[in-house]
């Protein structure tokens, strides 16, 4: 091949008009796999889930006889779903005709922003799920038999609040465990629903930053 | 989308999006899915135009911004568009060698990283090193030396003979 690759570009398209678009097939329908998009219809479906699983939890928990742990578990689901709305305002802000740099590095900056959000969040919400459930549990009675046993089992045990105050302690270094990998467990959840896309935007943004320098 | 709106404003500046779209896919099936998704994301933001520069600049960029963060799986990776895939001995045997080498081009373009694929498309079309740079969000000089480094690879890949 001896022509430059300008000369077969140009040769290539001696005239645009012989290139010829695709029809367009049903496009008010179709779902967008933009990253962004796509990012925007998880999310959406996200906190959709999380609604749905709260009204879920309160039913239920009121048929079990427990409406007020359902009624906690459902508020701090739906503090999740008040915050994902404003985060799905802002992401509509996102300008797609800056330069490639800067709408990938936009979207970047929101998903870490609204990471660093959430984590503070579910910071509190791990922790507090397991607190609920677990004084819930107490007062079960399942929780008094088990207390019961456990005294039974070992009489000198010191008691707090009617209950052994070991059994308080594994609770609270498990609440404390939850509160310090709080921001791990996010990281688990978050990337099993949108890892994919963090990884090919990442690839994009290093390979933009290269290009830079 | 209103079709008035995709006949005055889109059709005319179609060989731009079919350039862009082609260079990011494998097969036909995947460039009308890309083409698609640039028409409808053009259609989306046409509002966020400016007019701070010609729509034709700003067609490259939305363009080039979708071909990038578009999600596809890869499905059929080894299909190719129909006239990517002749068989070698036919192309050599062809009359029709510049359509040929426009499909090899491609070819080779498709095996540059997504961004260098988009800096060679804008630098064949012939827009200048501050624009390229403007366009993928470099500067000017970085984008010469990676035009530079590009243009050595696919010659390397299409077996030309350097100047």
């Amino acid at each position: 091949m001896n022509n430059s690759i300008e000369e077969i570009w140009k040769k290539g398209f001696i005239s645009d008009d012989a290139l010829v678009a695709p029809k367009l097939n049903d496009l008010y329908n179709k779902k967008s796999k933009n990253i962004v998009d796509k990012f925007e219809v998880v999310f959406k479906w996200n906190l959709i889930g999380l609604l749905v699983f709260a009204v879920v939890v309160l039913v239920v928990s009121s048929i079990q006889g427990v409406p007020y742990l359902g009624l906690f578990i459902s508020a701090m689901l739906m503090s999740l779903v008040i915050r994902g709305r404003k985060e799905q305002a802002s992401l509509k802000l996102l300008d797609k005709s800056g330069s490639s740099y800067q709408y990938l590095k936009s979207f970047d900056d929101w998903l870490k922003q609204m990471m660093i959000g959430y984590g503070k969040l579910y910071s509190f919400f791990y922790p507090a799920l397991f607190l609920s459930i677990a004084t819930q549990i107490r007062n079960t009675e399942f929780g008094q038999l088990a207390i019961n046993g456990f005294v039974n089992e070992y009489p000198d045990t010191v008691m707090l609040f009617a209950t052994p105050l070991y059994l308080l302690l594994a609770v609270a270094v498990i609440a404390s465990l939850l509160l310090y990998f709080s921001g791990v467990l996010y990281r688990i959840d978050f990337n099993s629903l949108y890892g994919r896309m963090l990884t090919k935007l990442e690839d994009l943004i290093s390979d933009m930053e290269e290009l830079r320098c | 989308m209103g079709s008035d709106f995709y006949t005055t404003s889109i059709l005319p500046y179609a060989a731009i999006i079919i350039k862009i779209c082609r260079a990011y896919t494998n097969n036909q099936q995947d460039f009308e899915d890309y083409y698609q998704e640039v028409c409808l994301q053009i259609w989306r933001s046409k509002d966020n135009f400016k007019q701070q520069s010609e729509w034709s600049t700003w067609i490259y960029r939305l363009s080039l911004n979708v071909c990038l963060t578009y999600l596809k799986k890869a499905k059929n990776s080894q299909q190719h568009f129909v006239s990517d895939s002749l068989p070698e001995e036919l192309i050599a045997d062809s009359q029709n060698f510049e359509e040929q080498s426009i499909d090899q081009l491609y070819l080779a373009i498709r095996q540059l990283s997504e961004i260098d694929r988009g800096v060679i498309l804008l630098y064949l079309e012939e827009k200048p090193y501050q624009e390229i740079a403007a366009i993928i969000g470099s500067n000017a000089n970085n984008i010469g030396v990676r035009i530079k480094r590009i243009k050595q690879r696919l010659n390397k890949i299409l077996n030309i003979k350097e100047n």
